[in-house]
């Protein structure tokens, strides 16, 4: 059923060992242009690793990876984010002591030319990021020190600033962790954004209803092993969490 | 009843509500350079006040500080940019000796005039912040480590080298060419002072209006995030280690100006004043924060200690006890300042 659709990410045969153990185990990965797609699985289950290969954090012993068509080998981070990839840490994305504005413009920053010196455009930098954030509908002061911004808002700033740069794909690593339940309905919120923007999301996570609610797929990894790639309006909760328990030899 | 009631809950309203003195108590903790430079006031007023027929604050007294601060201050700025980067620096006082013995042995030894050797001075120092950040970044070992090595190898260097002896300029002009230049007067203003000034304003547009000062707060910050938004984080700290040196070696060629010899054993406390005045001033040793206003009161405020308890006719060693006191006092002020706020 993907065969029409072209893919964003494509990833074919990803194996990774760490000291003889298998990591990954010959798993196939793909999302397509715009699509949500929900990536689940226990702690050690290899979901980590395998973004860690996709964002150019760890090199795979054997795969091969196609951003948007083009093959790629990351060999680190800038690289993957150079191609339109765009990781989405929710502790560690933002330096704390400085502004929203001055961290959405992180490493592009905006300068203006002032006799011998180039000097930041910090008028400009502010009005460009209250429009960012007002897109994305967050009441968010873009001088306030991003020390005080909620989990969610946090999470919301990492987005507008993958929206602003371009990305052709955001992934989330447990957006939705630590954070109340009116913070997830806006992050939910967000995600639905990215996803009529035409950029892909994929959404680390462990809750099944957070996942099904946004997502089009859902890919369930067990022991290094995809073992559920399903589209989620074919499935239910209840159907997903007995797949689960099935595949990883915890049900009958 | 309700008026027994009414101091305990005083608080909590407090902070909601937006009256001026928490907005003024908000102001002043979110910027501790204002609070060293009320800090500042208080002392110079109170030195002028206690000192017998108001000594302190005749002109004399005055010139002292025109005169020696700008050497310290320099310092005490580039060491609270190194701070915010998140490292320390100890080698600085070999650094500023070791710069200032170049200076007057390349005029005494080799004749060279004052003009070349100045540069060649702040080059040696700029090379000692480029081998102190490289040091760093490519063993991984922390600065505190590195630079505690290298502060005692750049003063071997020097000792091997040049010998102990003290350097007198050759060309010892006080009045005239590169000595007028860096260490003579105008109008009565000290020209160190004007450099002062001139390099904060300078330092000042580097740290808040560039993107080099942006990636410095930035990788003091949060060194994950700076390097995953494309920061080169390694290029970032060398860079803040250089500058702080090369600030070294000027307030190193700065004191030979002044009085027309290098001492090969002089500024053995310029490290501990620098990082001293920084911290006063309110910059932290975590990074991500720290201001260049607060160093520069800082670097005044512990010469005004010293400079005052004299005035009061106190003893050398009670003036350092006395400052000892105060350093650890203001830090852990600020400590208190910080939690508060994060609460």
């Amino acid at each position: 059923m993907n065969t029409i659709t072209r893919s964003i990410v494509e990833m074919r045969g990803v194996n990774k060992s760490f000291h003889g153990v298998r990591a990954l185990d010959d798993v196939d990965f793909t999302v397509g242009v715009g699509e949500v797609v929900g990536l689940l699985g226990d702690n050690g289950a290899g979901k980590s690793t395998l973004i860690k290969i996709l964002t150019g954090f760890l090199k795979a012993d054997t795969a091969s990876i196609r951003i948007d068509g083009v093959d790629h080998q990351f060999r680190n981070p800038q690289e993957a984010r150079n191609a339109g990839v765009e990781t989405v840490y929710q502790e560690q994305a933002l330096a704390d002591d400085l502004s929203v504005a001055r961290n959405l413009f992180l490493g592009k920053e905006l300068v203006r030319k002032v006799g011998p010196f180039r000097l930041l455009d910090d008028g400009r930098m502010r009005r460009e990021s209250e429009e960012m954030l007002r897109d994305l509908r967050l009441a968010v002061d873009p001088d306030k020190p991003a020390r005080d911004c909620s989990g969610g808002e946090r999470q919301g700033i990492c987005i507008a600033r993958a929206i602003h740069f371009e990305a052709k794909l955001v992934i989330l690593d447990e957006p939705t962790n630590a954070l109340g339940v009116a913070a997830v309905k806006r992050v939910l919120d967000l995600i639905r954004d990215l996803k009529a923007r035409g950029i892909a999301v994929i959404f680390i996570g462990h809750n099944l209803y957070e996942v099904l609610e946004v997502a089009d797929r859902a890919v369930v990894m067990v022991r290094g092993k995809k073992v559920v790639d399903v589209a989620t309006r074919d499935t239910s909760v209840g159907e997903l969490t007995e797949l689960l328990m099935q595949r990883s030899g915890i049900g009958g | 009843m309700t008026d027994a009631k009414m101091p305990l809950s005083s608080s909590a309203p407090a902070v909601a509500v937006p009256t001026s003195v928490p907005g003024l108590f908000q102001r002043l903790t979110r910027q501790p350079s204002l609070i060293a430079f009320f800090l500042l006031i208080l002392l110079v007023a109170g030195f002028a006040l206690a000192t017998p027929n108001h000594s302190f604050a005749t002109i004399p007294v005055l010139q002292l500080f025109q005169t020696y601060t700008p050497e310290i201050a320099l310092m005490t700025m580039g060491m609270s940019v190194l701070l915010v980067v998140g490292e320390i620096d100890l080698s600085i006082s070999s650094v500023y000796v070791f710069s200032s013995v170049i200076f007057a042995s390349l005029n005494h030894a080799l004749g060279l005039p004052l003009w070349l050797c100045f540069p060649v001075a702040l080059g040696a120092g700029l090379l000692m912040g480029a081998i102190n950040g490289l040091l760093v970044a490519f063993t991984g070992v922390s600065s505190l480590i590195i630079t505690l090595g290298t502060m005692w190898g750049f003063n071997a260097v020097m000792n091997l080298a040049i010998g102990g002896k003290s350097v007198p300029l050759a060309d010892a002009n006080p009045n005239g060419g590169l000595q007028w230049v860096l260490t003579g007067q105008v109008l009565g203003v000290r020209m160190q002072l004007v450099w002062m000034v001139v390099i904060a304003v300078l330092l000042w547009l580097l740290l808040h209006h560039t993107r080099t000062g942006n990636r410095i707060f930035a990788t003091g910050s949060n060194e994950r995030a700076a390097r995953m938004m494309g920061v080169s984080v390694t290029w970032t700290r060398v860079l803040c280690f250089c500058l702080l040196a090369l600030l070294a070696a000027f307030a190193g060629v700065l004191a030979v100006s002044r009085t027309n010899v290098a001492v090969p054993q002089s500024g053995q406390y310029t490290m501990l004043l620098a990082l001293a005045g920084a911290v006063v001033g309110g910059t932290k040793l975590t990074g991500g924060s720290g201001e260049l206003f607060g160093a520069l009161c800082g670097a005044f405020i512990l010469q005004v200690l010293s400079l005052g308890f004299i005035q009061l006719g106190l003893n050398d060693y009670w003036v350092t006890l006395v400052t000892a006191c105060a350093i650890i006092l203001t830090a852990f002020a600020y400590l208190r300042i910080d939690r508060r706020l994060k609460r």
